[in-house]
């Protein structure tokens, strides 16, 4: 069916690309001119010589004054023959004008339909790119003696009412860092929700202890999986979760293989973010993984 | 009950005529508006996942060597018409280099502070490694500071208004990183980002240069330049 309307759409379009072409550019208009002087000429001469016979088989003479008379005879009956086709021609004019209109009309439907989709496509870029994932919360539980405590909670981004696990901290310090690995993956497959920005967090430090003498977060399972993105069985479909694991591991070793990562193509960027904020007894904030690329940390009541 | 003699009686055949030919009008004006709807749609769409994507590169560095526990890197600094504005050349002790950065966000709504903020400035604030604490590190901001203007801004047509809203997020994060970013003033909201290499996992190839890709919408990668 769709090749059949196809087919006809190429016909229709055809049509009317031709009439508009022959009835308002020049060129065209000059084709049609010549075409019809061309007619009304050999039409002419065809009556001129016929005429020309006749009057020698009768033995009279043929000259240019009869050669004009005639000519101007014919003309004018031609004149008359399309005054007389007026309403045809009329009709004709109509039916390309009408041609041209459902042309354009079937032109502007198909138009308005390919809107559609650039919409759709547009919508579901922006939301991918938009979208954000909660990795850490951290709540600051006291800061005193120049020391922070601190707890966190850390997400697993399909299911982020629940924190993976959470791990409570107690560090010199008056600045928070949350350092995490960071996994960018190509625009084109974030943009078609084909892939999701991930964020394994590691360690965690301050700005008076340096990274080497931070805590280590224990979130990696003993196959090197993190733990936020380990799934129990009632929570797969279609996969077991032996194989899930396996494949989360397979993944998961990609990522740390920095050419192997790269070699397929599909990651952006891969290395490390310690994001961090300045603390005080009852902050709240959340570090988010964007879509659009990085980590960001907002307030945690602001969401 | 029959009609009156002389009476006249409208056409069907006009009255279906008028009624198709108010249709059709009806529905070309209908259908130009959706379509023009559509495209205006279609822009806001194709603009808005633009700015989802648009970026800044304030700095670029490159890793010079790694010896007796050290690391040696050149970081040049670049404003919006990517023109070199500062080169900074030094050794750390360590063997992971973080070239952070410090997120302040604007927020151009009227009712201010409240809002969700609409973009982030992001400043070059300081370099360290692994094996110093952050409060160690090399701070960045005299570097590119021109009169409390942050160079690192500059190479745009900016408005007066814009130039003062910069200037006011630029004086914010040089008052956070003095008190080491308090969680509440000015700025509320900001936030560092010390982007890195990770030994296992990705590192910085001495010779090799990599660029600080700042996005609009608050994050910070580190690509290969």
């Amino acid at each position: 069916m769709d090749d059949k309307i196809g087919a006809f759409k190429t016909i229709l379009y055809a049509l009317s690309d031709a009439v508009v072409f022959v009835f308002t550019k020049p060129l065209g208009m000059a084709i049609l001119a010549s075409v019809l002087l061309l007619a009304a000429g050999t039409r002419l001469w065809t009556a001129v010589s016929d005429r020309r016979l006749a009057t020698k088989a009768a033995g009279e003479d043929f000259g240019w004054a009869s050669a004009l008379g005639t000519a101007l005879r014919e003309l004018t009956g031609l004149g008359v023959k399309a005054a007389g086709s007026l309403p045809v021609l009329a009709g004709i004019g109509a039916a390309l004008i009408l041609l041209i209109g459902v042309a354009d009309a079937t032109h502007a439907v198909d138009d308005y339909i390919a809107g559609r989709k650039r919409v759709a496509e547009l919508t579901l870029t922006v939301r991918n790119l938009e979208r954000r994932y909660k990795a850490v919360e951290a709540r600051i539980d006291d800061v005193k003696d120049g020391r922070i405590k601190a707890s966190l909670a850390f997400f697993n981004y399909r299911n982020p009412s629940a924190p993976a696990r959470t791990q409570s901290i107690d560090i010199a310090g008056k600045e928070l860092f949350i350092d995490a690995i960071v996994c960018n993956f190509d625009y084109s497959e974030i943009s078609a929700g084909r892939a999701v920005n991930l964020s394994i967090p590691f360690k965690v430090f301050s700005d008076e202890v340096s990274e080497a003498d931070g805590i280590v977060l224990s979130l990696l399972d003993e196959k090197g999986v993190p733990l936020m993105y380990r799934r129990s069985a009632d929570e797969l479909y279609g996969i077991g979760s032996e194989a899930f694991n396996t494949r989360l591991a397979e993944l998961m070793d990609s990522l740390r293989n920095d050419e192997a990562a790269r070699g397929a193509g599909i990651v952006r960027s891969l290395y490390g973010d310690a994001v961090h904020r300045g603390v005080k007894k009852g902050d709240s904030f959340v570090v988010w993984v964007e879509q659009s690329g990085g980590l960001s940390v907002k307030d945690a009541v602001s969401f | 009950m029959r009609k009156p003699k002389g009476e006249r009686r409208g056409s069907p055949l006009l009255g279906g005529l008028v009624f198709l030919v108010t249709l059709a009008v009806a529905g070309y004006f209908w259908f130009q508006t959706s379509a023009a709807l559509q495209k205006k749609e279609i822009a806001f769409l194709e603009g808005l996942s633009t700015r989802l994507r648009s970026e800044t590169v304030p700095a670029k560095f490159m890793v010079l060597s790694r010896e007796g526990g050290e690391i040696k890197a050149r970081l040049r600094l670049y404003d919006l018409a990517s023109r070199e504005i500062a080169v900074v050349e030094k050794s750390w002790p360590g063997s992971e280099l973080y070239i952070d950065m410090l997120l302040i966000p604007v927020r151009s709504g009227a009712s201010g502070r409240d809002e969700k903020p609409d973009s982030w400035l992001a400043f070059p604030y300081r370099i360290f490694t692994n094996e110093i604490p952050a409060a160690s590190g090399t701070l960045l901001f005299e570097t590119y500071d021109s009169g409390g203007f942050p160079e690192v801004m500059s190479g745009v047509n900016w408005s007066a208004k814009e130039k003062s809203v910069i200037v006011t997020a630029f004086a914010a994060a040089r008052k956070k990183a003095a008190v080491g970013l308090p969680a509440t003033d000015a700025a509320k909201g900001a936030y560092g980002s010390a982007v890195h290499e990770v030994s296992k996992l990705s590192r910085f190839e001495p010779g090799i240069v990599y660029k600080v890709v700042c996005r609009v919408k608050g994050g910070v990668e580190i690509m290969e330049d």
